[in-house]
């Protein structure tokens, strides 16, 4: 006996509460009419029978265990989703993703399947009786998939492991496969797999694996000591620090960009820029201030799923199972419980300790589905999509080979010791069209009944929140810049995002734009580190806080920044037995239960002080901002006034220990977060005490003494409403046209113009030693890059190889024909002078400083100059005055509004010059539409250089081979974070980086470079 | 981040279809309307007027059509625009002139006096906020029944919930041309600059403006529009596939990474694009369809006559 479902008369959620009922009774089911519909029999663990009859649509039999699914005619994307175990054979053809994130079972295409069929695919076989489309076996870590007919286009894209049997022609391999022979046993059961499915073949297969190129890093990264914050951020910090010199030198020695955990290291502004309008402590001495405060929260029944209860508003972030050890999660589990909040599995699947201890646990779902299944689905109380997060958005997660354990890699079903570094977007999610659609397989999973949130990194988040409420999340976790991490590029840790104040204000913002405020809740995170900081995020609108990083620091972190490399001396973030056997659970669970409860004592008593006795009556009116920077990014009044500081009264203790490295966990969070760990909640006297010194606000770091920085810029990443592209996988141009003009559609190709492989032109090496110059002409024809001074580093490379030179004409230079470019320099009073190209072919410019911008810039329109070097590093002709000067940006402000006002922007090639240290500083000055960057100083320290005063000390003796081996490292890495920069950003070339996608976060930088602020604006007019 | 469809008849020929072009185009637009709740429009090409030009409107918040109408009209006149007929529509204002001048000029005299949404003699753009299945009888889309139009529905990224910003969009100053798309252009600033510059002019900031005001661009310096297809997919950075229509053809793009959906359906009598083949199934229900996924970075052209 079988049951019939008629889906031209039941809807799909119903459809799939019966087939699961009929599957715990073990009865087949046949199911007509379905005509492409969604989500059919998604959610089904029992190994019965169901046969459509008909094509089905979106993810049919997605997140299952153990079904057979007959599907007569075609299905669409993600046919297979997630599956277990079980079959499902489809008569017709399958649309694109057929048997992603499988996990095992069988999924047989009768026809053609369509593109990324596969993709992060780990076990189980996908067979495919016709031709497959583009991609097929995209990024999957094992498994295999046969293809009976042509392989398609980039087969086995970005695959690390499982084999690909491609039985017709190959059209392309994908990066980082290659062809093999099958082994006569592999092919013989391949042969017995198409007999079980009556498949015919005749031929011989081919094999695409893993070649295995990509799979690790490199050069290993070495062990560095902790630099205190307090030499490279703050008022007063020289601009070449301690910091920025060590980053290049690392550079130098590993050719990549850097990776590093914890989180954004120099200031930003945050809780602590605000303060609350009463005297709190003061407010405590009324006794009739005391009493209960209702703090219960429920999150997450926006679509009739059943919500989080939270005794506060509070909530543990998502951590993964492998960024931390497993005592620490289990540690956070006990905690979460004890103090009545939720814990979060972060990336990697759900680790059964955990589960059992945490009584609330939210799963959460990343672009690999690294141990995301049916089963942890359902024991979950609460389903989250991670589309990105504070500390890196736009890269997906990252798992360093020594972290990456036998037991964490089977969990996540790929293979052992490679270095993890997750896609960067779901498969299935591409924009918020989709997202919604993979919303809806989840809830049909789990019948509807658990809330579904999504994760987001602080960006466009304005835009973002309006999607996720279309959407039909049920809340959003959003993270600001200063979100912490086990692994990130450090670049972006640093400078993508926005800071964790103006993330809640854009969301907030976002959504009374579309007058939909207070129709999703909003949880916060990044940097929160006490009820003081929570209560405030809570008057300004969020629905409830996540922490992180403070609930570590509360169990035992010592800051030392070291999480990525598995070394952690406390055993919370490795995997290396012996370290994790350094840590308590029960110890540090007490204690993380303890913060938590002195968190909520915090809250309690900042409500009552304000006299309420609900938590969600705070508000903004409860606020004032202590910094301007606070107070344009929140639109709260700047009130310094509220600066109270108890605590100047004593003389500040003498600190004989040095800074941490974070200006966001100073020393003080430290002792702070590790007070509230140690002290018993009802010590009403200590918790007092503790209070007192939270509300005692920091100085504020941007003081109006402080002159603008091009590290007050941040990028905002992609996130809903445009695709990040993936930096390990995918390409981002960075090919670099110096020339007058931009043509639209095919460059004629008759305009003067120099063409060089990376943006960057380096420069300040005249004078130097031989060996230096001799190295630096070396590493530069490697690399495609050129360089410009009075004469050229090297009478020409050792190898013969052609760089381009630009000459800088000074002070009575002849001009050379050798030149590929002459740039004049403006003199201290500018006045035109007599330039001209000694060739058709040579470009032809002006070096600029900012007060000769005025004057030089329409006359270098009017004379038709190829390029203008905006110098804003105190003289391109002298080599190494960057040294002293402090790089003035309002060159860079000043000369598109110029050209801007001219209609004449990109008439003329802009080079910048001045305090380029990295990557991220190029790809800043490229988005301020400058064509390429002119590096001096950076390339100094690279090679090994010291500054002294105005000059570079090189050290003597040192070989050409390795100081160009050094040089074209540095070239390398730095290419790859400006490029990885752009694809956070959504572009496939650095030249595509606009001024729209930056923001500041500091007043001064805002005015030098006509950016806007990261938050407070007012509603959009346009939109 | 929305839902593209297209259609288009070959030769005339019909074949056992018996749904019409604005009915079809309705219904793949409801099948995918989880993709894009906020707005839809259609662009429907009709049988061209000898000596005529069809022009189309919206109406500005606020305003009403009687004054709108007169408006428009003393602005057309203004430019030695005849004006045939005017018929409110919705929130639109549709128009058959008599104009023998240059197009372009005129786009450039009048678009920031009125809010123009299409001119061709075939062409008719239609958009509005809401749902295909509300607005389609509101407009009379199912009375439509040419040889081609294209369709979307949108879900709003990075501009505004309006029905300016809603697609299609005309190729402005080009007679017949209009594009729908789904997906995101990321140097949307820099690329509208580089176009503005060079005298062309933006109603909105909704990036799907700009690949048409691209392709507009380019055939005005004398570009095919196949050539102008193909120097799009460099020339624009992001994530899109997108259709553009002629008076008797339908083309299209897919950049390099080709995230976003786009499924063909081809007989010998019709071609059928939706985003998601349930788009196409609404149209044949029960029936198995063989469809096709264009390749990234590809671009083609389907003509009506071949």
């Amino acid at each position: 006996m079988t049951a019939t479902i008629d889906l031209s008369r039941m809807p799909v959620r119903t459809a799939n509460e019966v087939i699961k009922g009929y599957g715990a009774a073990y009865k087949d089911i046949e199911i007509i009419n379905p005509d492409a519909r969604h989500y059919i029999g998604v959610g089904l663990t029992s190994p019965i029978h169901v046969r459509i009859h008909g094509s089905a649509g979106y993810f049919c039999g997605g997140l299952t265990d153990g079904p057979i699914i007959d599907v007569e005619k075609n299905v669409s994307w993600g046919v297979g989703d997630n599956m277990l175990a079980g079959t499902v054979v489809v008569g017709g053809n399958a649309g694109a993703l057929a048997g992603e994130a499988l996990r095992g079972g069988t999924i047989v295409i009768r026809g053609n399947m369509g593109s990324r069929a596969g993709q992060v695919m780990k076990q189980g076989t996908l067979c495919c009786g016709g031709n497959a489309s583009f991609m097929a076996g995209y990024m999957m870590y094992g498994g295999r998939i046969i293809i009976l007919g042509d392989s398609g286009e980039r087969v086995g894209e970005d695959m690390a492991g499982g084999e690909i049997y491609v039985g017709g022609r190959i059209a392309s391999l994908g990066n980082d496969a290659d062809v093999a022979d099958p082994t006569d046993e592999e092919t013989a059961s391949i042969m017995a797999f198409l007999d079980r499915f009556g498949m015919a073949f005749s031929g011989r297969f081919k094999k695409v694996v893993c070649a295995g190129k990509d799979l690790r890093y490199g050069t290993p990264e070495p062990r560095k000591r902790t630099i205190p914050f307090s030499s490279f951020s703050g008022n007063g910090t020289s601009y070449w620090n301690e910091k920025a010199v060590e980053d290049i030198r690392v550079k130098s020695a590993i050719g990549r960009y850097r990776i590093r955990g914890f989180g954004t290291a120099r200031h930003v502004p945050h809780f602590g820029d605000i303060a609350f309008r009463v005297d709190v402590a003061r407010a405590l001495e009324h006794p009739e201030t005391a009493g209960p405060v209702q703090m219960r929260t429920f999150l997450g029944d926006r679509s009739g799923g059943r919500a989080l209860d939270l005794s506060m508003p509070v909530m543990i972030a998502p951590m993964s199972y492998g960024a931390l050890s497993p005592r620490m999660k289990a540690a956070l589990g006990i905690a979460s419980r004890l103090s009545g909040i939720s814990e979060n599995t972060g990336e990697g699947g759900m680790y059964s300790v955990e589960r059992a201890e945490a009584r609330q646990l939210i799963a959460q779902c990343l672009s690999g589905r690294l141990g995301w299944n049916i089963h942890d689905m359902k024991r979950s109380d609460g389903l989250e999509i991670y589309i990105s997060q504070g500390a890196k958005p736009g890269l997906g997660g990252q798992l360093m080979a020594a972290k990456l354990t036998r037991e964490i890699a089977d969990m996540r079903g790929i293979p052992e010791g490679m270095d993890l570094r997750s896609p960067s977007r779901h498969p299935d999610i591409l924009g918020g069209d989709d997202l919604i659609m993979k919303v809806q397989e989840f809830r049909e999973a789990v019948g509807w009944r658990l809330p579904v949130s999504i994760k987001l990194g602080g960006g466009r988040t304005r835009d973002d929140v309006k999607i996720a409420l279309k959407d039909g999340l049920d809340f959003v976790e959003l993270d600001g810049l200063q979100g912490g991490t086990g692994a990130a590029g450090s670049e972006v840790a640093e400078y993508v995002g926005i800071p964790t104040i103006s993330a809640l204000m854009e969301a907030l913002d976002g959504l009374s734009e579309i007058d939909a405020a207070g129709s999703l809740p909003i949880v916060v995170m990044g940097g929160i580190q006490s009820g003081v900081d929570a209560a405030k995020a809570i008057a300004m609108g969020a629905a409830a806080v996540g922490l992180g990083t403070a609930m570590l620091i509360a169990g035992g972190c010592i800051g030392c920044m070291d999480c990525s490399s598995g070394n952690c001396p406390v055993g919370i973030a490795t995997q290396a037995p012996d370290r994790v056997a350094k840590f308590d659970v029960e110890k540090q669970a007490l204690r993380m239960h303890a913060y938590l409860e002195s968190i909520r004592y915090q809250l309690a008593v900042v409500t009552r002080a304000l006299g309420y006795a609900d938590i969600r009556q705070l508000s903004r009116d409860d606020l004032v901002a202590l910094t301007p920077e606070a107070a344009e990014l929140t639109r709260l009044p700047y009130a310094p006034e509220f600066r109270h500081c108890p605590a100047a009264a004593s003389p500040p203790r003498k600190e004989t220990k040095a800074e941490t490295g974070t200006a966001n966990f100073p020393r003080r969070s430290f002792q702070l977060i590790r007070a509230m760990a140690q002290t018993d909640a009802s010590d009403e006297t200590a918790q007092q005490g503790i209070l007192g010194a939270l509300l005692d606000p920091r100085e504020n770091p941007f003081p109006e003494s402080r002159a603008a920085h091009l590290d007050d810029v941040v990028f905002l990443s992609a996130a809903l409403t445009r695709l990040v592209i993936d930096p390990y996988r995918e390409a981002c141009g960075t090919w670099t046209r110096i020339s007058r003009c931009i043509e639209i559609g095919e460059t004629s190709g008759d305009e003067r113009s120099v063409e060089i492989a990376q943006p960057f032109l380096f420069t300040g090496f005249d004078e130097a030693p031989e060996n230096i110059r001799t190295a630096l002409a070396g590493a530069l024809s490697a690399t495609g890059c050129g360089y410009i001074g009075r004469r050229p580093p090297a009478a020409g490379d050792p190898a013969g190889r052609p760089y381009p030179w630009f000459q800088i004409v000074a002070g009575g230079d002849r001009p050379d024909p050798g030149a590929r470019g002459l740039i004049y320099v403006a003199g201290d009073d500018f006045h035109p002078q007599t330039m001209a190209r000694l060739d058709a072919g040579q470009l032809l410019g002006l070096a600029v400083k900012g007060r000769h911008l005025a004057e030089g810039l329409p006359y270098a329109l009017e004379q038709k100059l190829d390029l203008l070097l905006l110098d804003g590093g105190g003289g391109i002709e002298t080599p190494w005055t960057e040294l002293s000067t402090v790089p003035d940006l309002t060159l860079l402000r000043d000369a598109i509004r110029m050209l801007r006002e001219r209609n004449m922007e990109e008439e003329i090639a802009l080079l910048h010059f001045g305090g380029i240290r990295s990557g991220t500083d190029v790809a800043k000055s490229l988005a301020m539409n400058c064509t390429a960057s002119v590096i001096g100083a950076a390339m100094g320290f690279a090679a090994g250089g010291a500054g002294d005063g105005d000059s570079m000390v090189f050290p003597e003796a040192a070989a050409v081979s390795d100081l160009e081996a050094s040089m074209v490292n540095w070239i390398k890495a730095t290419a790859q974070e400006a490029a990885i920069i752009a694809r956070c950003t959504g572009k496939t070339n650095v030249h595509n980086l606009e001024p729209e996608d930056m923001r500041t976060i500091t007043l001064a930088a805002h005015r030098d470079l006509g950016i806007p602020l990261a938050s407070g604006q007012h509603r959009r007019e346009a939109f | 981040m929305c839902a593209i469809a297209g259609i288009l008849f070959k030769n005339g020929r019909r074949g056992h279809f018996d749904m019409s072009t604005g009915e079809a185009l309705t219904r793949i637009l409801d099948a995918t309307l989880h993709r894009g709740p906020d707005s839809a429009g259609w662009a429907l090409y009709r049988e061209p007027e000898p000596g005529r030009l069809r022009m189309r409107f919206l109406i500005p918040d606020g305003g009403d059509a009687e004054s709108e109408t007169a408006t428009i009209q003393a602005v057309l006149e203004a430019q030695g625009v005849q004006v045939i007929d005017a018929s409110p529509l919705g929130c639109t204002i549709g128009m058959t002139v008599c104009f023998e001048g240059d197009l372009l000029a005129l786009t450039h005299a009048i678009e920031h006096q009125v809010k123009l949404v299409s001119v061709g003699e075939s062409l008719d753009i239609i958009k509005d906020v809401g749902q295909p299945l509300d607005l389609a009888p509101r407009y009379g889309i199912g009375d439509f029944d040419g040889a081609h139009g294209i369709a979307h529905i949108r879900l709003a990224t990075e501009s505004g919930v309006h029905p300016d910003t809603s697609h299609p969009f005309w190729a402005c100053g080009f007679a017949d041309i209009a594009t729908v798309h789904n997906g995101q252009i990321t140097n949307y600033w820099i690329m509208r600059r580089r176009l503005e510059r060079r005298g062309m002019t933006f109603q909105t900031e909704n990036d799907t403006e700009l690949i048409a005001v691209y392709l507009a661009y380019r055939m005005s310096r004398g570009a095919s529009l196949e050539d102008a297809l193909k120097t799009s997919l460099a020339d624009l950075d992001g994530t899109f596939s997108y259709l553009v229509a002629t008076r008797d053809a339908i083309g299209y793009a897919k950049d390099k990474l080709a995230a976003k959906p786009m499924v063909k359906y081809e007989d010998d009598d019709m071609i059928v694009i939706s985003s998601e083949e349930v788009g196409i199934n609404r149209l044949f229900p029960g029936r198995a369809l063989a469809t096709t996924e264009p390749a990234p970075l590809t671009y083609g052209l389907w003509s009506r006559s071949k």
